[in-house]
């Protein structure tokens, strides 16, 4: 493609102004425990039917780039994940905070953030068509497949024995049970309780379980002060030689999070949590992964901000969303007369090309904005604990009950929290959980709805090659850590 | 020569109790979805049905929740084992904040509660009440989150709030 074609639209200064204003926004609302890109787009979507289509797209855009990024702010200082994408950020992003690294964690994060980004912008731009057209072909076997492979690594996150990451994975699932079976429709497990019909929402369950949990630790060491470290600004930007150290994680990490954007409904939260647990497996020093390990908030990072783009391929190529804010997306085409599909090609080629400019340009202005502002951000960490926990604890509950308007949400994320507290202060990692959490429902209904097409045989799993391939690649990804310690064990001798 | 045993410090006691506990809640819980899991019918187009999952789940979940009985997982965090841990003021922390979304829940008006929340919470958390100065944060920081998050909430982003 013709780079001109896709950068002519950005030339129109009404253009840029939507996607600056528009990612300003989307950071702003990121970095607010509660408030996420799906909330701030469907709030901003009547603002845009007096817009001209291509403005209002664009800003749109700029907003779901601005709140995947935002989100990390809060990972990162406060460990509240501002929208569950960021969820892996709190991991190694958090601790470094806590070591008084917070703007280094912050750098590190937008830096990775940007490189995410423009990876998946070129595939954006030049593989749009032809990727989409592969994804497409991905049936219900491949999901499952896909899914078992992300599973696997549920073994490999967060620290402590390999029985506590299962238990704390199988957690996960259980906590994904009640409400509709995402098969037949049927109710089950919400034991006539309201609110459980609907199953557990994600955001109470992630604010109970990282922010909540973290503010109990917190008040149970307030005797203890945070490490007042005097925050070098320099530091807030990633050097060069950081990038050229980082550079294989970097694009490693950016290409998961594209391929895993690309596919519909896996969505950003997997991305980053496959390129965090392939950059943990693949380290050099693993142990170091959940205490303030900087590869681990660039894999998180540059994944995450990657499947935005790669998203944005299956939304534009073939109308289908990979995600809930793709959804939202493609319902402001269709409010302006546009279908997303090959058609759009041919009948709107501007809008095209305007989503793909708006998209680099958003990750250009995110990484300018946050990196001039992440000094001034990174200090909050050190204010006092008497005003910062009582917000946090207060902006968790507003952050609950805007999820949903339902003030059982604000309950449920209670009792995580004070089921996350208790699994860290017995050394049950967390991580494994979301893992499960979120990738449960993904499996069962992809599995389910494979055996309906094969009338219930379990064969295609092996003998279809994409489905046989994930599964091989999930019996590698198993057994690599046993067999890399084996082989460091000997080269010792 | 004579073993001398470490004192075990109440912080380790009571994360015994936890974790015990917590092995009790998941085997439980694991029960409780085991049989509602087998009340339900079998799959019509598909040999599973909505209860396969849930049932193999609460297994998994029951199995590696016995090791938690028995053996004790590295606590992540030894640094927390200091002896001026302030169990007291987290569980108190606790029962207030339970009592605040209790209020909300009965639809008690988001602002005064938050208000009043939040001022004792500051109070609480700066480790001395009497001073002025400590009031002063403590207003202002519940005139903030009480009322400031209120319309924040309400008149920008048109979510509704309790009361």
């Amino acid at each position: 493609m013709d780079l001109a074609v896709f950068l002519t639209p950005m030339l129109d200064l009404g253009t840029i102004f939507y996607v600056v204003l528009g990612t300003l926004l989307g950071v702003v609302v990121g970095a607010i425990p509660g408030l996420n890109g799906a909330m701030l787009i469907t709030l901003s979507l009547p603002l845009t039917f007096y817009m001209e289509p291509t403005h209002s797209i664009v800003m749109l855009v700029g907003m779901y780039v601005g709140a995947i990024s935002g989100g990390a702010i809060t990972a990162i200082l406060f460990r509240i994940p501002g929208t569950p994408a960021s969820v892996v950020t709190t991991f190694d992003g958090h601790p470094m905070a806590r070591q008084g690294k917070a703007d280094r964690a912050i750098a590190l994060c937008l830096g990775a953030s940007l490189v995410g980004g423009l990876v998946a912008g070129v595939f954006l731009i030049t593989l749009s068509a032809p990727i989409s057209d592969w994804a497409a072909r991905l049936g219900p076997f491949e999901y499952f497949s896909l899914v078992m492979m992300a599973m696997v690594l549920i073994t490999s996150v967060g620290s402590g024995p390999l029985w506590a990451g299962m238990l704390s994975g199988a957690l996960g699932m259980l906590a994904a049970m009640p409400g509709y079976d995402p098969s037949s429709g049927r109710l089950r497990l919400d034991f006539d309780i309201p609110g459980l019909d609907a199953g557990l929402g994600l955001l109470p369950v992630l604010i109970g379980l990282f922010a909540v949990s973290q503010v109990i630790g917190e008040i149970v060491d307030i005797d203890r002060t945070a490490k007042a470290e005097t925050i070098a600004y320099r530091r807030a930007f990633m050097r060069l030689r950081d990038y050229t150290a980082n550079a294989i994680n970097l694009l490693r990490s950016s290409l998961i999070g594209t391929f895993i954007g690309i596919l519909p409904g896996i969505g950003a939260t997997v991305g980053s949590l496959v390129s965090y647990s392939v950059a943990r497996n693949t380290a050099a020093e693993p142990e170091r992964f959940g205490k303030g390990a900087e590869q681990g908030v660039i894999a998180s990072e540059a994944a995450n901000n990657a499947t935005v783009g790669g998203a944005l391929i299956p939304l534009i190529a073939i109308g289908i969303p990979g995600s809930v804010i793709d959804a939202i997306l493609l319902g402001a085409f269709v409010i302006h007369g546009m279908r997303p599909g090959p058609l759009l090609f041919d009948n709107n080629p501007e809008i095209v090309h305007a989503v793909m400019g708006s998209y680099v340009l958003a990750c250009v202005v995110m990484f300018a904005a946050l990196s001039l502002a992440s000094g001034l951000i990174a200090r909050l960490m050190y204010l006092p604990r008497q005003a910062m926990l009582p917000a946090i604890l207060v902006f968790c509950v507003v952050g609950a009950i805007a999820a949903n308007n339902q003030i059982s949400d604000v309950w449920v994320m209670f009792a995580f929290g004070l089921l996350g507290y208790g699994m860290e202060r017995v050394g049950i990692p967390l991580g494994p959980f979301v893992i499960g959490f979120v990738l449960t429902p993904i499996a069962e209904e992809s599995l389910r709805s494979a055996l309906m097409m094969s009338a219930g045989s379990w064969a295609p799993l092996a003998t279809r090659p994409i489905s046989a391939a994930f599964l091989a690649i999930a019996a590698l990804l198993l057994i690599a850590p046993f067999v890399i310690g084996l082989l460091r064990r000997m080269r010792r001798k | 020569m004579r073993k001398t045993l470490r004192p075990v410090s109440s912080y380790t006691q009571v994360t015994g109790v936890i974790r015990v506990g917590l092995a009790c809640c998941f085997l439980g819980l694991a029960a409780v979805a085991f049989i509602g899991a087998a009340a339900l019918p079998g799959g019509i187009y598909e040999p599973l049905g909505p209860g396969a999952f849930p049932q193999a789940v609460a297994c998994a979940v029951a199995l590696l929740a016995l090791p938690l009985l028995f053996l004790r997982p590295a606590p992540p965090d030894t640094d927390a084992q200091a002896p001026d841990s302030r169990q007291d003021l987290a569980l108190f922390s606790l029962v207030l904040t339970a009592l605040y979304v209790l209020l909300l829940t009965f639809d008690l008006d988001f602002r005064p509660a938050t208000f009043a929340y939040a001022m004792m919470l500051s109070l609480l958390f700066s480790g001395d009440w009497r001073r002025g100065r400590n009031w002063v944060i403590a207003i202002g920081l519940a005139l903030v989150l009480g009322f400031g998050v209120h319309f924040l909430m309400t008149d920008v982003f048109v979510v509704d709030m309790p009361g």
